[in-house]
C-alpha cells in the first residue's frame, strides 16, 4: 500500500472567513474603500476594521486614509505580498480538492471491489 | 422621402442647453458623490482585452453599420434645422448602436438594451416609414430628441437597481469611516 501524500495546509491568515472574503474582493479589484467592503463582505464595522488591521500588520493589504469632507476615507488595497499570498492559497485549496478527489475515488474503487463478489454471489 | 420639420424658437434651444449643462453637473459631480457615500468606492483592476478574429470582425461591422444608418438617416430623416438634422442621425445612429451591442449575447441586459436599441431605431425611422402629420411630427420630435436621454435614465436606473438588489442584505450602520 503506498503511503498517501500530506495533506496542504492553507494559510490561517487568509484562510479566516472574514479576512478570505475581504480578500476575494480586493484579488478582484485594484482598490476597495471601507463602505465597499462593508457592503460586499457584509460584516460589521468594528469586525472589518479589526481585519484590516491584521491583514495591514501581515503586510498582506496596503491601507492608506485621506481626509475627503471632513470625514477619513479608507481604501485598500492587495500588497505583492498579498496577491502572491492569494495566488499561494488557491493553489493549495486546488491540492486538497485535488487530494480528496483522488481519495474519494479510491475509497469508491474499493467499495465497488468489495461489492462486486457479493454481487456475483447472489447471481450465482 | 423628405419630410420637412424645426426646432423651436432660439428660447428652446437654450432651455434645452441649460438643461443639458444641469444634467451633465449632477452626473459629474452628485450622482458619483451618492453612490460613494451608499456603496462605497471601488477602483477596476487594469485589465488588458484581448480581441480575437471574430470580436473584431464584429466590432468594425458594428462601426460600419452605425456609420452608414448616420448617413443615410442625415439623408431620408425630416431635416431643416442643422441642430435637428444632427439629433435626428445621431438617435438613429445610437439606436442601431444598441441594437448591435445587444445582438450576440444571451445576458438579460444585453438583450434589453438590444430590444431599447430596436424601438429607438423603429421610432427615429417612424417619419420615413409613415407619413405623419404636422402635430404628429412635432411631438416625433420631441419624443425622438428625448430618447437618447431616456436611454441614459433607463441604463441609470438598471443599475441603481441592480445595486439595490446586490446588497440589499449588506447595510453598513453609519457609512462615516
Amino acid at each position: 500500500m503506498t503511503k498517501e501524500a500530506p495533506i496542504p495546509t492553507p494559510s490561517r491568515l487568509v484562510h479566516e472567513p472574514a479576512r478570505l472574503s475581504i480578500l476575494t474582493v480586493l484579488s478582484s479589484c485594484a482598490s476597495a474603500d471601507f463602505v465597499f467592503l462593508q457592503r460586499t463582505t457584509g460584516l460589521s464595522k468594528g469586525n472589518l476594521s479589526v481585519q484590516l488591521s491584521n491583514l495591514a500588520e501581515a503586510g498582506i493589504i496596503n491601507i492608506s486614509r485621506e481626509i475627503v469632507d471632513k470625514k477619513t476615507l479608507t481604501t485598500a488595497s492587495l500588497s505583492e505580498r498579498g496577491v502572491a499570498e492569494m495566488k499561494e492559497y488557491w493553489q493549495v485549496m486546488d491540492e486538497i480538492r485535488a487530494h480528496s478527489s483522488a481519495r474519494e475515488t479510491r475509497l469508491v474503487n474499493r467499495a465497488r471491489r468489495r461489492a462486486n463478489p457479493q454481487i456475483q454471489s447472489q447471481r450465482a | 422621402m423628405m419630410c420637412n420639420a424645426y426646432w423651436g424658437s432660439g428660447g428652446w434651444a437654450i432651455f434645452g442647453s441649460l438643461c443639458f449643462l444641469a444634467a451633465y453637473k449632477i452626473s459629474e459631480t452628485y450622482i458619483p458623490r451618492y453612490y460613494d457615500r451608499r456603496f462605497g468606492n471601488v477602483k477596476q483592476s487594469p485589465r488588458r482585452v484581448r480581441w480575437n478574429r471574430k470580436q473584431l470582425l464584429l466590432g468594425f461591422v458594428r462601426i460600419v453599420v452605425v456609420f452608414l444608418v448616420w448617413i443615410l438617416a442625415d439623408l431620408l430623416l425630416p431635416n431643416s434645422v442643422p441642430g435637428s438634422r444632427l439629433t435626428n442621425s445621431m438617435v438613429l445612429a445610437f439606436g442601431v448602436a444598441l441594437l448591435l451591442l445587444g445582438f450576440p449575447s444571451t445576458k438579460l441586459r444585453d438583450v434589453c438594451q438590444g430590444t431599447l436599441g430596436a424601438a429607438v431605431t423603429a421610432f427615429a425611422l417612424a417619419p420615413v416609414l409613415y407619413p405623419l402629420s404636422e402635430s404628429q411630427l412635432s411631438a416625433w420630435k420631441v419624443v425622438n430628441a428625448g430618447s437618447l436621454g431616456f436611454c441614459m435614465v433607463v441604463f441609470g436606473l438598471w443599475d441603481h437597481i441592480t445595486l439595490i438588489l446586490l446588497f440589499r442584505n449588506t447595510a453598513p450602520d453609519e457609512a462615516d469611516d
